[in-house]
């Protein structure tokens, strides 16, 4: 085992301690090991553009690419965890409000930045377990030891780095399984770039949280992830939800596997289609989307799974 | 049907779901090729040994992604490949994820559903579908 394991692990329970002289100090002889020079700069809790001009320039800079490129690829570019968040690039670069585009930096230093590089620390540091030769040991250490000293992510601008502490978070552990991020009365990271709000694991909007009472059925059929949708369901009330929408019942059936369920076809006021379906396993109630043209609860789940025919599926976890 | 019937058959399902829900891990003894076993939103299909299975792969991981729900992971013995090639008895459009093997029996774990310990074999991968989109599911 590397010497520095036990402190990484333990670095690794966040916030843990925050030496900000000290960070600065392993950050200053990390960029003299590349041979770079910049201003290093933490980013605190409450932060603005207006105070960091280096920050407005890189994010007014990525904006303007924005507007020469396809607005899809430039949102699919910031990959899929980031592609909630990417609505609020969008908004962005629609809007040009000072607060979009201040959220608009906030995913460009903690989701993905522009050119899918990520500075989050936990990971990259784990290259100083592994260096081998000094040219690697010479910028991983001190790299490592910034982590350790309570840095989360480091942003690159053309004259600053930005250095973001690490987030308290806010976690529960499940009968099965590893910690997961959950809070029920605000965000489950809070970060000083960013609050980020999780239900059970899942990333979800702010609003899911701290007022479910005004989530609307027009978000909820917008969502195309299937968790958020079902948490957001779930976080309105299923009834309110279904009386929304209007919702009639087409069918009701079950497939009898262990652990199954029954499940019903059901219709709302436009005529979209939608399938309540369990998890024989997670407890867990699905809304899912289906062709209009179904009419029972087999021919949806077909027209999902692309099986032929039903009696093929044998166990259902 | 009307609107409070709606809400009532959901409600309906939620308390039968947790009568019936079980989270102990699904034990297939035997499974004749074109049978299915479903773990959330991947089917796990079985198919005869001259399937087609493309490149080895590295991951072990049968659904793209780093979210909790795409963790559904094929443990060793299983050698995972990237799958190439739909069973004949899924609908063209179906989305198809990698193709698994194992000489010994072996067990498709995730964090959150229940196991499933299958018998030796090849198996396909799909994903079930966003009709929406048709695309693959994303949780």
């Amino acid at each position: 085992m590397h010497p520095d394991y036990e402190r990484y692990v333990k670095a690794c329970d966040y916030p843990g301690v925050l030496d900000e002289k000290a960070v600065e100090r392993h950050l200053a002889e990390y960029l003299r090991a590349l041979g770079i020079e910049r201003q290093i700069v933490q980013l605190k809790s409450g932060w603005s553009l207006d105070d960091h001009p280096p920050l407005q320039l890189y994010v007014r800079a990525v904006l303007a690419e924005f507007l020469k490129r396809d607005a899809r690829v430039a949102l699919d570019a910031l990959g899929a965890q980031a592609a909630r968040d990417a609505r609020v690039a969008q908004a962005a670069r629609d809007a040009r409000d000072a607060r979009a585009i201040h959220r608009f930096a906030c995913l460009c230093i903690q989701a993905y930045s522009w050119q899918y590089w990520r500075f989050e620390l936990s990971w990259l540091v784990t290259t100083w377990f592994g260096a081998k030769t000094e040219a690697v040991k010479i910028w991983s250490q001190p790299l490592f030891n910034a982590f350790i000293c309570g840095t989360w992510m480091l942003h690159w601008t053309d004259d600053t780095l930005y250095w973001v502490a690490k987030p308290r978070v806010h976690t529960e552990r499940p009968s099965r399984g590893f910690r997961r991020l959950h809070c029920e009365t605000g965000p489950a990271v809070e970060s000083d770039v960013e609050d980020l709000y999780f239900w059970h694991g899942v990333m979800v909007p702010s609003k899911v949280v701290e007022t479910p009472e005004r989530i609307t059925v027009e978000e909820i059929e917008a969502e195309k992830n299937m968790e958020v949708q079902r948490i957001m369901i779930e976080r309105l009330g299923a009834d309110k939800y279904m009386r929304q929408t209007g919702a009639k019942v087409l069918d009701m059936d079950s497939l009898t596997l262990v652990g199954s369920a029954p499940r019903a076809l059901m219709e709302d006021k436009r005529g979209n289609k939608w399938m309540i379906g369990t998890d024989g396993s997670t407890k867990r109630v699905y809304l899912m989307a289906v062709p209009r043209d179904v009419r029972t609860c087999s021919e949806a789940h077909r027209a999902i799974s692309g099986l032929d025919k039903e009696s093929r599926l044998i166990a259902e976890a | 049907m009307n609107i409070k019937d709606a809400a009532q058959v959901f409600s309906d399902i939620v308390e039968k779901m947790n009568e019936v829900s079980i989270n102990s891990s699904r034990i297939i003894h035997r499974m004749e090729i074109g049978q299915v076993v479903r773990q959330g939103d991947i089917y796990i299909h079985r198919v005869g040994d001259s399937h087609e299975c493309g490149k080895k792969l590295e991951s072990r991981q049968l659904a793209i992604g780093n979210t909790m729900g795409s963790r559904h992971v094929a443990e060793a013995p299983a050698t995972i490949y990237e799958g190439a090639t739909l069973p004949r008895w899924c609908d063209a459009r179906t989305f198809i994820g990698p193709c698994v093997e194992s000489a010994k029996r072996f067990v498709v774990t995730h964090p959150e559903h229940a196991h499933v310990e299958l018998p030796p074999g090849r198996y396909q991968i799909t994903h079930q579908m966003d009709a929406r989109t048709m695309d693959r599911v994303q949780d």
